[in-house]
């Protein structure tokens, strides 16, 4: 009878594992007049149909942990990061050193290392992000112009070790066209980790030619 | 009948060891040959070991004091595990209660005695490697040339950190083996360390040593970007798992080691001196 009873013991320990979770499948930073606004997709799947539906919730704080805690304070479940494909960033924040952020994210636990980050031009990050009803778009968009060659492969980990190499990194740049649609616009470049300027020669913050 | 150590169970049981430190070793440009270099010289040391291990059970002394020797490996390995899985998937449960299941999952399978845990360890040392070699295989396009690094001034310092983590355990075994199956060990331990400096590499390659450095388990971390299609994007608990059975395996069979002179058998466990087998 001990073992059963040690066994049983050890099933009890396990209780409350199963908890209730929001998954993230793509994040915007951008920055405001005291801080950033962090945004977030979360997948809902409660539809008659059970197809996957975005939902945007958006918190402010001064730094990225502070930002993560206050949204997940919002969010109806825990703070599900593991599946979050993208990171978009406003050119404003890309202006700042970005090296925090990507070793911010890396040692995160739950975000996944193969989190692609882009830079938005004309507008704000949360824009670009809520501008599609589909979750997954834009990493599927951005996979697949990575594969295509029109614009860089550059996750997460990949960001990282050139920043830290030498400050020096290129990262894929996507804008709202006119249509209000999701369009690449060229290459964010990054020198001594901070937003240099886009690879089609414009100036930051000019207009996108794309 | 007796039971009988076979060299394929002892090539296998020395093969967890070096798989076993995986998970846990950083990834600089010099763990590939650390890696090599530790687990050749644990090979070495553990055929000696294994040619010595005779003469050295016909001394009761020096059985307690190898039981003694294999706490320290023991209490690491089961402090190192409950730290990762704290760490990556159970963080909302206390340390103590993961140790505690990590150290009753040793203890029933050390009851099954060391030729027993010799012979499970056969089927997860094959897993293991497989699970390592589809992991490697399916990052194979992601991985930087440039990464590579020579061996450098910080290798004999690596390569003691190894050793230091890998020795005690590999020489607490080979000094126990009921058999002369020092073949076996060296086979065990190269293979293992083989499997190990591949895995050192393929993290290096794949992540460069700078984002390596800052993550706790690059190994396990790097095995998350294995993935096929939208099926299986969450390789690290594909790769992790065997990887935690080959300590487990290591755990057990050194609980053995360390019951050794109460239960004087290296079959099924019973702690009298009638079972000797």
């Amino acid at each position: 009878m001990k073992l059963p009873g040690i066994l049983l013991l050890l099933t009890l320990l396990l209780c409350g594992c199963a908890r209730e979770v929001s998954p993230v499948s793509a994040l915007a930073l951008d920055r405001t007049d005291d801080g950033y606004r962090l945004t977030a997709e979360v997948v809902r799947q409660d539809s008659l149909d059970d197809a996957a539906s975005p939902a945007y919730l958006s918190a402010t704080g001064r730094d990225l942990p502070g930002l993560l805690s206050n949204l997940s304070n919002i969010l109806p479940g825990e703070l599900y990061l593991s599946h979050a494909q993208v990171l978009l960033i406003s050119e404003t924040v890309a202006e700042e050193s970005i090296l925090p952020l990507a070793d911010y994210l890396c040692t995160e636990n739950d975000v996944r290392l193969s989190l692609r980050v882009a830079v938005v031009r004309d507008g704000t990050a949360t824009d670009l992000l809520q501008s599609d009803d589909e979750v997954y778009a834009l990493s599927e968009l951005l996979d697949r112009a990575a594969q295509e060659g029109t614009l860089p492969d550059m996750p997460l980990y990949r960001v990282s070790e050139v920043l830290h190499a030498d400050g020096t990194a290129i990262l894929p740049a996507l804008y709202l066209d006119e249509f209000g649609q999701t369009a690449p616009a060229g290459t964010a470049v990054f020198a001594n980790e901070r937003l240099s300027c886009f690879l089609d020669g414009s100036e930051i913050g000019g207009g996108s030619d794309a | 009948m007796r039971e009988r150590l076979f060299p394929r169970w002892g090539a296998a049981l020395f093969a967890l060891l070096p798989l076993s430190e995986i998970l846990y070793t950083p990834a600089t440009g010099q763990t590939v040959y650390a890696a090599a270099l530790a687990s050749l010289i644990c090979a070495l040391v553990c055929a000696g070991g294994a040619r010595l291990a005779p003469a050295w059970q016909r001394s009761h002394v020096l059985q307690w004091l190898l039981a003694l020797f294999s706490l320290w490996p023991i209490v690491t390995s089961l402090a190192r595990m409950g730290l990762f899985l704290h760490n990556t998937v159970f963080s909302t449960r206390p340390l103590w209660s993961l140790i505690l299941i990590l150290t009753v999952c040793t203890l029933l399978a050390a009851t099954a005695g060391l030729n027993r845990c010799a012979m499970w360890a056969l089927p997860i040392a094959w897993l293991a490697g497989a699970v390592i070699l589809l992991s490697g295989v399916l990052t194979v396009s992601q991985m930087q040339p440039a990464h590579w690094h020579m061996p450098g001034s910080a290798l004999p310092r690596e390569t003691g950190q190894i050793l230091l983590r890998l020795l005690p355990a590999a020489l607490a075994l080979s000094l126990s083996l009921p058999e002369r199956l020092s073949g076996a060990a060296a086979r065990g331990l190269s293979a293992g360390g083989a499997l190990f400096a591949l895995i050192a590499l393929r993290t290096t390659l794949l992540l460069g040593t700078h984002t390596a450095a800052l993550l706790p388990y690059p190994n396990f971390s790097a095995a998350g970007l294995a993935a096929i299609g939208d099926f299986a994007r969450h390789g690290e608990v594909f790769f992790a798992v065997p990887l935690l059975l080959c300590e487990l395996g290591r755990c057990a069979a050194l609980s053995c080691v360390l019951l050794l002179p109460f239960s004087h058998s290296y079959g099924v466990l019973r702690l009298s001196r009638r079972a000797k087998q």
